[in-house]
């Protein structure tokens, strides 16, 4: 399987600029998520792909073909759309095998594929059906079906899991990925649910206003995010502004960090982008707090006032003050402290982020 | 049975519209059925003489009448084919391509609608006698390649080709107008999807545009035909002394020849034809329910 | 459920039929007034377009009837007219005639004192509605005076909707009228209850500045054959059934082709019509193969322009040289700019053209019937009579006055020039005075489109 290369490619509508990327590569077989806000631009670049929507400059490869100026019924891709788009007035097994019937392959080729793919995707029984007799899940898989039965180079996929509720989606999830790892193709997941591309991708590229913001792993996205939207779209992250007063342990890129309010704070900090003297925001997850039983005369040991608490069953949900800085934090439901109440807690300082403004 | 409160006042209701129906199209066409026979119940002859005479006339090898009648289906067929087709076509190109152009001139577009069919007809005249812009371009062209040797005559013609310009110059609007939205209906994302699959775009407007507008297909060319079929001030302008659409030949009779009876005549061949090609257009469209886009 | 449905369909039957009934009443009774029509093609003339008038009945006066209207002296009945005080002519034409007939209503009303209310419409109409009006038994009217010529007059007077009075004998001014038009028009035997009151006419017009009377022309119809196969594509006629222009042609062509004595006056039967038509007549041949025969060297043979304007248009544009035309649409035509004077030159061909005498009738119900007679005797004087020539480009029915005609206008281009057809008055006592016969020029118009048309 091929991989895919974007370069230079630049799209705009009217003044709004949609995508602009200079440069992203999908390896081969890797399940790629184009993850980020409605708007971002993410759909676009996936039709970009596909050849639905034709770039203002750059170019397009798979593998090492060119298929910038290529038709995209030429392009060989499969594709799955939010709405899944299945034929109204075609039976399931039709709607699988529109595909194969453009290619003109015999009818008995044509079966057995139809055939294979149904039972992938765990469909056979719904052949003679058609899709408005289906349920949103079933619906899903026939797209799913539709597109790879034609043997892609590449898989898209645009959103296809927002119509479903919740738990069909969390259970979709996983097989999506499954199937994909069986099959080995080439995917680009787009989608503006994080927790699912975390799910789902090898990779993913965060994109904002049509630039890509950073790529990486679902790891490294989350725990080293390089700039403030990434930190903020990722994750519940509040933020701590304040200005470095002097890097503490080069090695571990620990530094500290004072706020306007005289909060003193250590943080870990990319040192090739964050210098002495850098305005900085601390990056601060629910995760990065732990509470303390007292006052611990340690670093970022910090009091702090309940504001908020909300019991979700598995957790208590807090917003926290310390200073002016509001905070989100978690406890297990046995701690059930409340609003107005003041507690000590310990950021840590290997885990907060400091990004430079 | 007892008939309940509620059944009253629905036919409280329903009364204008029984009287206005019966009025307006049951006694007219009982009067045109009955003249055709020579019994008149209002108007001319009160002295009712039941004759066949009219049917004679009307039915008899080689008469002019029954010619008008197929000249009338067949020009109409014609006309409304080429609308149907291109109107069609062009409402698929405004879906799939969405020039940007399209809002401005939309409006303009709508002009035919507008224009009272009379108006129509004479501003094709002007542009189609032998002295018309539309006339010396179109013959100075096709004499230029050679196809022809002296300029054809475009309008009051043998073959309906005046007639053919004005019908089709309004029933295109019309069946633009009509087709456009069942189209924007279907989903776009399904035409992405054929594409993905292969399709070109060809194949998208065979298998995915018609299927899914099949039914408004068949109710506009249904529509456009027995319209076509029925106006007069088109055909009575832009055709010929032959031949001539039926519902000219009526007026000529009526207007010219005082004859009645072979006017009701052609009336009830014309009810007789519409009506069937209406019965055979609408049983094919009624008949299950309709399943369009989703 | 059924007897829902039966009760609905009965009483919508019943109050349908009493609300019909109601309304075909109440239109044709004496209340409520008429409205009035759309635009239509007339044979004669071009497209009109109609008023609605209100009026109601004038208020009771001494009747005149059928029996005291002979014996009553003019004098007498010059006074009821003005006692009646009103008369409402209705006409039909071109704008031009439009104009024409309100100017002569606004200038008798200045003369009489009789008010004069001039509606321009359409001969159908006008006459449907006096027809239905005698048919519901409408005593009293709203139309005084109508203008008619022969197929709408007889339908009006075989249903019993004209005024069943001998205009001839007691209208003063129809003695100016040539004798056989008094008492007939299109040969259809009026009895003097429909009095001619112009002329209109056609001729053959031709390129003045391109051909030269006689010698380029076909003096007569024995020369046209000939002369449509040395200039083909240069000649044409309007399809009958569109335009006066042609069938008053076709009509003069019959009667040269066949002969004037086999139409003058004989009764019409389908069978004789047949027995003339498709016997040989000159050449060997039918009218019918003639005519085709014709066709072949027309300009766009086997499309006829249909009507009077169509036709005139191509001559206008130069596409053809020679064409029968009404006098009145060519002097309308040069009047308005569209047609080059320098062009238009106007003769009757040998035998000569036969042309219908149109005129007025007064309806049975006409609420002011003295009036009505003073305006038609008004319309007859030589006064009047001599202004027709120079407002609508037609003859006045009496031959006297056209010494009243200004010479200017007797020089204008569209009048005929060959003698005797130049001088109204000559043309009227020494040269052939030929009628169409409506009856046959109507079966004719109805076969050309069979026989002629479709071939």
């Amino acid at each position: 399987m091929p991989r895919i290369l974007l370069k230079d490619i630049v799209k705009r509508y009217g003044k709004v600029i949609a995508a602009d990327i200079p440069y992203l590569e999908i390896k081969d077989g890797e399940f790629f998520g184009l993850l980020g806000p409605s708007g971002s631009g993410k759909t676009t670049t996936l039709r970009i792909i596909a050849g639905l929507t034709k770039p203002d400059k750059g170019r397009v490869y798979i593998g090492d073909e060119d298929i910038t100026d290529v038709p995209p019924e030429k392009r060989n891709l499969g594709m799955v759309f939010q709405s899944w788009a299945l034929f109204p007035h075609l039976t399931v097994f039709e709607n699988i095998a529109f595909g194969l019937r453009l290619r003109k392959l015999s009818e008995e080729e044509i079966r057995k594929r139809v055939k294979w793919a149904a039972e992938l995707l765990q469909i056979s029984e719904l052949l003679d059906r058609y899709p408005h007799q289906l349920s949103g899940g079933q619906q899903q898989r026939v797209a799913v079906a539709r597109a790879i039965v034609l043997y892609p180079r590449a898989l898209l996929f645009d959103e296809p899991l927002s119509n479903l509720d919740a738990k069909l989606r969390e259970q979709v999830r996983f097989e999506l990925r499954r199937l994909q790892k069986e099959l080995k193709i080439t995917s680009v997941y787009v989608t503006h649910d994080q927790a699912e591309a975390f799910a789902i991708c090898d990779r993913i590229a965060v994109i904002n206003k049509g630039k890509i913001q950073q790529i990486g792993t679902p790891e490294e996205i989350y725990n080293r995010p390089e700039t403030v939207f990434v930190a903020e779209f990722i994750g519940i992250t509040r933020f701590i502004k304040g200005r470095v007063e002097d890097i503490v342990d080069e090695s571990k890129g620990i530094i500290r960090v004072l706020t306007e309010d005289g909060l003193e704070l250590y943080s870990w900090a990319n040192l090739e982008k964050v210098k002495k003297g850098s305005k900085v925001f601390v990056a601060v997850r629910p995760d990065f707090i732990s509470l303390v039983s007292k006052e611990l005369k340690e670093k970022n040991v910090f009091k702090a006032k309940v504001e908020l608490a909300t019991y979700e069953g598995d957790v208590m949900d807090y917003e926290i003050r310390i200073g002016q800085w509001r905070l989100r934090f978690k406890t297990p439901p046995m701690y059930r402290f409340q609003p107005g109440q003041e507690i000590y807690v310990k950021l840590h300082e290997d885990k907060l982020i400091a990004i430079k403004e | 049975m007892r008939v309940t409160r509620e059944d009253l006042i629905s036919i409280i209701f329903l009364l204008p519209l029984y009287i206005f129906i019966i009025i307006m199209v049951f006694i007219p066409i009982i009067n045109v059925i009955l003249g055709s026979f020579g019994i008149s119940i209002f108007g001319e002859q009160v002295n009712a003489t039941f004759t066949l005479a009219g049917y004679k006339e009307f039915l008899a090898p080689e008469s002019p009448y029954l010619y008008s009648l197929f000249f009338t289906i067949y020009v109409s067929l014609i006309a409304t084919i080429i609308s149907v087709l291109a109107g069609y076509l062009f409402a698929v190109y405004l879906t799939v391509k969405k020039p940007p152009i399209w809002s401005k001139i939309s409006t303009v577009m709508t002009i035919p609608l507008f224009t009272p069919y009379i108006v129509g007809a004479f501003m094709w005249w002007t542009l189609l006698w032998p002295r018309g812009y539309l006339s010396l371009l179109i013959n100075g062209l096709l004499m230029k390649l050679g196809v022809v040797h002296e300029p054809i005559p475009l309008v009051n013609d043998p073959y309906g080709i005046g007639i053919l310009f004005g019908e089709v110059w309004i029933r295109f609007v019309i069946a633009v107008a009509i087709f456009y939205g069942p189209l924007q209906m279907i989903n776009p994302e399904l035409i992405d999807a054929a594409r993905s699959l292969g399709a070109g775009t060809w194949t998208i407007i065979r298998k995915i545009f018609i299927p899914l507008t099949k039914y408004a297909l068949i109710a506009t060319s249904a529509i456009i035909l027995l319209a076509t079929m029925a106006g007069v001030s088109i055909p009575l302008i832009l055709g010929g002394s032959w031949p001539q659409f039926l519902n000219v030949m009526i007026y000529l009779d009526v207007t010219t020849r005082f004859n009645y009876l072979m006017a009701y005549t052609s009336g009830v061949f014309y009810i007789i034809a519409s009506a069937t090609l209406g019965y055979l257009f609408f049983r094919f469209t009624t008949r299950k329910v309709v399943l369009q886009t989703r | 459920m059924d007897s829902k449905l039966v009760i609905t369909a009965t009483i919508v039957l019943i109050v349908g039929i009493i609300i019909g009934w109601g309304i075909a009443s109440a239109m044709v009774s004496g209340k409520v007034q008429t409205v009035t029509t759309t635009i239509t093609q007339t044979t004669g003339g071009t497209q009109t377009v109609t008023t609605t008038i209100t009026q109601t009945a004038a208020p009771g006066v001494e009747k005149l009837n059928k029996k005291n209207v002979y014996t009553l002296s003019w004098d007498q009945i010059e006074q009821l007219a003005k006692k009646e005080g009103q008369v409402v002519w209705y006409g039909f034409g071109s704008t031009y005639e439009r104009d024409f007939f309100t100017q002569l209503c606004q200038n008798f009303t200045a003369e009489t004192g009789i008010k004069c209310t001039y509606v321009h419409g359409s001969w159908f109409d006008t006459v449907q509605k006096i027809i239905s009006e005698k048919e519901a038994g409408k005593e009293t009217g709203d139309i005084d005076v109508v203008l008619a010529w022969s197929k709408p007059f007889a339908m009006a007077y075989e249903a019993g909707a004209v005024w069943d009075v001998n205009l001839a004998e007691i209208i003063p001014n129809s003695k100016g009228i040539p004798f056989v038009a008094r008492y007939f028009h299109d040969m259809y035997p009026t009895n003097g209850r429909h009095l001619p009151i112009l002329a209109w006419w056609v001729g053959f017009l031709y390129r003045r500045d391109l051909y030269k009377y006689p010698d380029d022309l076909p003096k007569s119809f024995d020369e046209l054959l000939d002369w449509v196969k040395k200039h083909p594509g240069k000649f044409t006629y309007c399809d009958p059934n569109k335009g006066g222009s042609g069938h008053t042609f076709l009509m003069g062509l019959a009667e040269w082709f066949y002969g004037y004595d086999k139409f003058a006056f004989v009764k019409f039967t389908e069978e004789h019509a047949k027995e003339i038509f498709y016997s040989k007549g000159k050449y060997g041949m039918n009218f019918w193969e003639y005519l085709n025969e014709l066709e072949k060297y027309l300009y766009q043979p086997g499309n006829y322009p249909q009507g009077n304007k169509a036709t005139i248009e191509l001559f206008e544009a130069g596409e053809v040289t020679l064409e029968p035309m009404w006098i009145s649409i060519t002097m309308q035509e040069v009047k308005s700019g569209r047609l080059d004077p320098n062009w238009v030159g106007m003769y009757i061909p040998e035998p000569t053209m036969p042309g219908p005498f149109d005129g007025v009738f007064i309806p049975f119900n006409a609420p002011h019937k003295a009036a009505a007679l003073v305006f038609i005797n008004w319309l007859l004087s030589n006064k009047v009579q001599a202004l027709i020539p120079q407002k609508i480009g037609a003859y006045p029915a009496v031959t006297e006055a056209w010494k009243n005609v200004p010479d200017e206008v007797k020089k204008q281009p569209w009048w005929p020039i060959n003698p005797p057809y130049n001088d109204l008055i000559k043309w009227r006592e020494f040269g052939p005075l030929w009628f169409r016969h409506a009856d046959y020029m109507f079966w004719m118009m109805k076969t050309w489109t069979d026989e002629v048309a479709r071939k």
